[in-house]
């Protein structure tokens, strides 16, 4: 039995929502081209 | 390939199999010369399928007669096993009936079972990954003792790719006499009703937590799930709290989901929930404690309140519409 450090995630951008929000989670989402 | 022989136990779905046998099968064919499948129902039905994922072989139950299918598949497995034919290891989906079998054959085998399986790969013999402590952690390990081990693997541990098998040759592979241990029936059986893609396949997923702050408020989650053409999923704590139904927990005691966006709004980011959903290729998390752990995984991180942002994002697609 061997025990080793998963792959871990790295966090991405973060934003202080100032009423944009939505619109970056918009954007986010035209990115990833799921709009 | 240091593995000759792999089992897999596959579930029927119809005139298939559940999504997670799938898997398994296709990354059985990568690690052994010679896949079985295990299966029950009308096997003849399922060889095309079976074969196409990876079996060389299919073998069948056959009709459970409405029996609950942990007692006669591990009676029929532990048959064949003891008419002389061995694996190298047996790989069961950790489904409810998954979880059944693995049990029972395990006792009737009197061999260990390795749960909670995320990983398989062939390092001169099969060797399993598990991860630990939230996902922080993998441990290694493999069996020692004569096999066949039983190995219990977790839903989206690996893709399911169609290949161009031939159907796989149909054995009958009957339990036999049960006895009252099988005389457990199904009476009646409810499917729940949903719209929109099953939360285990979506390529979007919308989850909601404990920071909607009330029930009413997962309307939100649902809407903009809809809006994307995505499934709506929650955090134990909601599930708990019994805001939504359990068919919706996403995490270690829930589903695992793999989609191409994971939208957390309201969700802190507790252990438990991460290992459902960090496996996503990408996460968007809307929260309005800048410290929340979720944040440390997302792709994209918005620090506000969801009762602000929701409403806007929901405004945002409808204009898209």
């Amino acid at each position: 039995m061997a025990v080793q450090a998963a792959e871990s995630r790295q966090a991405g951008e973060k934003y202080v929502d100032e009423g944009d929000g939505a619109e970056k989670v918009v954007a986010f989402l035209e990115s990833i081209k799921v709009l | 390939m240091t593995l000759s022989t792999l089992w897999v136990l596959a579930e029927p779905a119809g005139d298939t199999f559940t999504t997670t046998s799938l898997e398994l099968l296709s990354h059985a064919r990568t690690l052994a010369n010679d896949v079985a499948a295990i299966t029950w129902g009308d096997g003849s039905k399922l060889a095309a399928v079976a074969g196409e994922y990876g079996a060389n072989t299919l073998y069948d139950v056959g009709d459970l007669k409405g029996a609950l299918p942990g007692v006669p598949v591990a009676a029929a497995i532990a048959a064949l096993i003891a008419g002389g034919t061995t694996p190298d290891a047996i790989v069961i989906p950790a489904s409810y009936d998954g979880r059944d079998v693995a049990g029972r054959l395990s006792a009737r085998l009197d061999r260990p079972v390795l749960t909670n399986v995320t990983g398989l790969v062939e390092e001169g013999g099969l060797v399993t990954e598990h991860p630990v402590f939230g996902g922080s952690l993998t441990v290694k390990a493999r069996f020692t003792a004569e096999g066949p081990g039983i190995i219990v693997v977790r839903a989206k541990s690996f893709a399911a790719e169609p290949s161009s098998g031939a159907p796989a040759n149909v054995v009958a592979a009957p339990a036999g006499d049960t006895g009252a241990t099988g005389s457990a029936v199904i009476a009646t059986s409810h499917v729940e009703e949903r719209s929109g893609p099953k939360l285990e396949e979506a390529a979007v997923v919308v989850s909601g937590g404990r920071g909607l702050g009330e029930a009413g408020a997962y309307a939100m989650i649902e809407e903009i799930a809809k809006l994307l053409n995505g499934a709506a999923g929650a955090s134990r704590a909601i599930v708990d709290a019994g805001w939504v139904p359990y068919s919706h927990q996403v995490g270690q005691t829930g589903k695992t989901v793999k989609p191409l966006v994971y939208v957390a709004c309201g969700i802190s980011g507790a252990t438990q929930h991460m290992v459902g959903m960090k496996g996503s290729k990408n996460i968007v998390a809307i929260n309005k404690d800048a410290d929340a752990p979720i944040f440390q995984i997302a792709d994209l991180g918005i620090v506000g309140d969801v009762h602000k942002v929701l409403p806007a994002l929901i405004e945002a697609l409808k204009a898209r519409t």
